[in-house]
């Protein structure tokens, strides 16, 4: 970790939006030589040789793991349960925000 | 009377009549009320009367990490976007445990969301190391570790992704097993690295480990990545005259503290003793590992936490804490175009290598012998001074967990701080039984150095 990468306070700015996550001035300084330092350790897995090495999603070497024709679920919520959580509940169901005027 | 008594103990107990299973219950209640406010092991206790005793378990309680979800208990993950999350179902291992007769006496605290290992970036505050209540009981599991190191609960559950059931069990001074992938159930455990993610006990003996293992293991139809090979009576298993042969890699024993050092040299002597055989083996460099890990696990992760909308169920986004906005971020930029070859897929190639890598070697060996951390308990709050210094503090743990395979950390002795230190043992797939069987011919020789007496006779009541 001797080289010092930083990423740019766009870079920060743009990850943030995209992840949608609000960030403090604070944070967002820190997070540019955090994420840095970071990203600088995990460029040793260019030592490797994987030239022709498959990648690994999973390692429970399963596959094709289905439910039988007709399996009920066993996990339904009642529509209580499903909204019992919920801060906003209108008719049944969750309420939203208006996103199109 | 009851004090430090195992899980297979208090069954005896209950089974012969000597004590009742309310007597124990209101025992532990009464001990969490005297200690826990000096611990903050516990967020929220189960004062719901559960009046079905199993005889598996015959209402004995537990702690139970607070990612798993329970039906119309709280759940918060330790993170304040769930601080008022009650969940409508329950968790596959926390339903087997109620099946069996268990009490989950409470909810225990860790990093949120399971980022850390230190409890220490959970939103209701660090827990305290039972053994020196200025340091850190490990993590991300550390309150279910601190209550059972103190006796507040004579066993418990918590979940690893990599390295957070074997690290806080070295620094609180317990057993804490880490089953293979796929060998427990995740279905209703808030979900951290999907890939990776593995429940699993926190105990006061070997016997109790196997014992909740035997009852939280096996395929569940609601985990798709769940194990259909049948599950194995470990109890049985552990107790048969086995030897096995013990790897040694260099790589695993680099930078270790100088009394973790001595403690692990003396440990692979009395495996000797114990008719063990030893032998050399060269592993990958776990400082790959540590990146791969970082990878892939901040992937899943900011995939895991873009559920969280406040919308269906929690608080909003703003309530992320700092820790669980740093991995997400990162995450989102390993992710994002232009990156993914170079560091996700890279990641998920290296990951073949480190899984080929174990297999080889587990081909000339039966274990693979390290400690879950090079240093004891650190300070409270020296983690946050290095964001980076957690995963570089994990790097045993964490080619194992990339792997996906078992493994322990058993107490091996005190430092010169009086502070427990932990030796782990790595198998190959599904070989629980072998781990157990180890672990407990060397708990019958050394009695763990008393390491856990001492640490459970720190909190008399």
């Amino acid at each position: 970790m001797s080289k010092k990468t930083l990423l740019s306070k766009e870079e920060i700015l743009h990850l943030a939006k995209l992840a949608k996550l609000q960030l403090t001035d604070e944070e967002i300084v820190k997070y540019q030589s955090q994420l840095g330092e970071t990203i600088e350790y995990i460029k040793n897995l260019d030592e490797l040789d994987i030239t022709d090495i498959p990648a690994t999603n999973s390692v429970g070497n399963l596959e094709n793991v289905t439910y039988e024709d007709g399996a009920q679920s066993l996990n339904s919520l009642t529509e209580k349960e499903a909204l019992q959580n919920a801060k906003k509940v209108k008719n049944g169901e969750f309420a939203v925000t208006r996103i199109m005027e | 009377m009851l004090l430090g008594k195992t899980i297979t103990q208090l069954r005896s107990l209950i089974e012969k009549k000597e004590i009742t299973s309310k007597e124990v219950k209101e025992y532990f209640l009464k001990r969490i009320k005297k200690f826990n406010p000096a611990l903050n092991a516990f967020l929220t206790l189960n004062d719901v009367e559960d009046k079905s005793i199993g005889d598996r378990m015959l209402g004995i309680p537990l702690a139970v990490k607070d990612n798993f979800c329970t039906k119309n208990l709280r759940t918060t993950a330790s993170s304040k976007v769930l601080d008022n999350f009650i969940p409508p179902y329950e968790s596959t291992v926390t339903q087997k445990l109620k099946n069996a007769g268990a009490y989950i006496i409470g909810k225990t605290n860790m990093d949120a969301w399971a980022h850390g290992s230190s409890t220490e970036t959970s939103d209701y505050g660090p827990t305290k190391n039972p053994w020196d209540i200025t340091r850190s009981p490990g993590g991300s599991s550390g309150g279910t570790a601190a209550a059972v190191s103190a006796y507040l609960a004579p066993g418990g559950i918590g979940s690893e992704t990599a390295g957070s059931i074997r690290q806080p069990a070295s620094w609180s001074g317990i057993v804490g097993l880490k089953p293979t992938y796929g060998r427990v159930s995740r279905f209703g455990v808030i979900a951290m690295g999907s890939s990776l993610d593995c429940p699993g006990p926190l105990t006061l003996t070997i016997e109790d480990a196997a014992y909740l293992l035997s009852l939280i293991a096996g395929k569940d139809i609601q985990d798709a990545t769940s194990s259909p090979l049948p599950i194995e009576d470990y109890v049985t298993q552990m107790k048969k005259k086995k030897t096995y042969t013990i790897g040694i890699s260099d790589d695993y024993f680099e930078g270790l503290d100088t009394d973790v050092a001595k403690a692990l040299q003396n440990s692979i002597d009395i495996f000797k003793k114990l008719g063990f055989k030893t032998k050399k083996v060269k592993l990958l460099s776990p400082n790959y590992a540590i990146s791969v890990y970082t990878i892939i696990q901040r992937a899943e992760v900011m995939s895991n936490l873009a559920r969280y909308d406040g919308i269906r169920y929690g608080n909003e986004r703003t309530m992320f804490g700092t820790e669980a906005k740093r991995r997400v971020m990162l995450g989102t930029y390993t992710l994002s175009y232009g990156y993914y070859d170079a560091f996700y897929k890279k990641a998920q190639k290296v990951r073949t290598l480190i899984i080929e890598d174990f297999k080889r070697v587990f081909k000339d060996v039966d274990f693979i012998i390290g400690t879950p951390t090079p240093i004891t308990a650190l300070k409270l709050g020296e983690f946050s001074k290095y964001p980076f210094f957690g995963e570089l503090m994990d790097k045993f743990n964490e080619p194992g967990a990339m792997a996906g395979i078992p493994a322990i950390s058993v107490p091996v002795g005190l430092d010169r701080n009086n502070l427990p230190i932990g030796m782990q043992l790595m198998a190959n797939y599904f070989h629980e039984s072998d781990i157990l069987n180890a672990s407990y011919q060397f708990e019958k020789e050394t009695n763990f150095f008393d390491v856990i007496k001492k640490g459970v006779a720190r909190y008399r009541d």
